[in-house]
């Protein structure tokens, strides 16, 4: 690929990414983006597309509503600044559970529960073809007729 | 504005609540709004925020100012816990329970406020991340790379994905 066409793909997947606005961009390809959109007629459109998106991506209106001094106040007056060990004991059960919440425990549980359906099975319904009881006694056999 | 913050973290970690307060006001709303805008529900929004402000005034010395910055710090934080949330069987949040609107949407709330809130919660939970964070968020790639634990090029790809799915949504609004 010729650096033009390298540098004109660069420059379309930063915008792609970053949007039109050229504060996104980074500050070291900010000027190459700039002469790459100068001198291609695709990138205009592509960056007016972008701009478009941005000004729908700016109506987003969401605000934070918690009252900062008065959970800054609840948190540090209510807990102690190194939690007690069993918090931590507390909060490491929590991720245990959590981890059984996900389902990871299913697997496992799953491979031992037809792995002992198995073993009963077999255990229970299969034969042996020969009668190996007696084997101990035959090979004292052999070893007497030697 | 740094060094005052590294010296608030310093007072923060002797147990200086004063010190703690000035911290929480000046992340908890950036922390609140990121956790609204990921998990589409103000009051899990909100357990998420207070939780992460939790961890500033019970872990801060696990905080290394050399690795990230702590605006960094705090949202890694938030995303991983709005990732146990929305990961969790059966997550549904308040606005996915509501009764749908009696009323078709007006215009203005086809192509407003409400809309793009809306189009942002039917992205994949890792694009809406990553949109989030670098538009909403101001943070750099490499930063949003650093809080997602994944590489500068991904981001960008997801970047591109997020808009991409933005674009199609607005083009079959209009």
């Amino acid at each position: 690929m010729s650096p033009e066409r390298e540098s004109q793909r660069r420059a379309r997947a930063l915008i792609e990414a970053l949007g039109a606005e050229q504060s996104a961009w980074p500050d070291a390809e900010r000027q190459f983006i700039l002469s790459a959109l100068a001198d291609s007629d695709v990138l205009k459109v592509l960056h007016k597309q972008e701009q478009t998106l941005d000004e729908w991506l700016n109506q987003s209106s969401v605000t934070a509503n918690l009252d900062a001094q008065a959970v800054a106040r609840q948190i540090s007056q209510s807990y102690p600044q190194k939690p007690a060990l069993e918090a931590r004991l507390g909060a490491a059960l929590e991720r245990i559970a959590d981890l059984f919440a996900f389902g990871l425990w299913r697997s496992p549980v799953a491979a031992s529960v037809t792995l002992s359906v198995g073993i009963a099975l077999g255990t229970m319904v299969y034969v042996p073809s020969e009668d190996w009881s007696n084997a101990e006694q035959y090979s004292f056999t052999v070893i007497g007729e030697e | 504005m740094v060094s005052d913050e590294s010296e608030l973290v310093a007072r923060v970690c002797q147990g200086d609540r004063r010190a703690y307060a000035s911290l929480v006001a000046r992340h908890l709303p950036a922390v609140e709004v990121y956790a609204r805008r990921i998990l589409g529900d103000e009051y899990l929004a909100q357990d998420v925020a207070q939780e992460v402000m939790l961890v500033l005034w019970q872990r801060l010395d696990r905080f290394n100012p050399e690795k990230s910055r702590l605006t960094t710090w705090l949202h890694r934080i938030a995303h991983n816990r709005c990732i146990d949330l929305l990961r969790k069987p059966g997550y549904k949040t308040l606005e996915d329970a509501r009764e749908p609107a009696a009323q078709p949407p007006t215009t203005q709330e086809t192509f407003g406020a409400a809309s793009i809130d809306a189009a942002l919660c039917e992205l994949p939970e890792s694009q809406r991340t990553a949109l989030v964070l670098t538009y909403y968020q101001n943070f750099t790639n490499r930063e949003v790379a650093l809080i997602m634990s994944s590489s500068v090029r991904a981001v960008e790809s997801l970047l591109c994905r997020a808009r991409g799915n933005l674009k199609k949504h607005l083009e079959t609004d209009q």
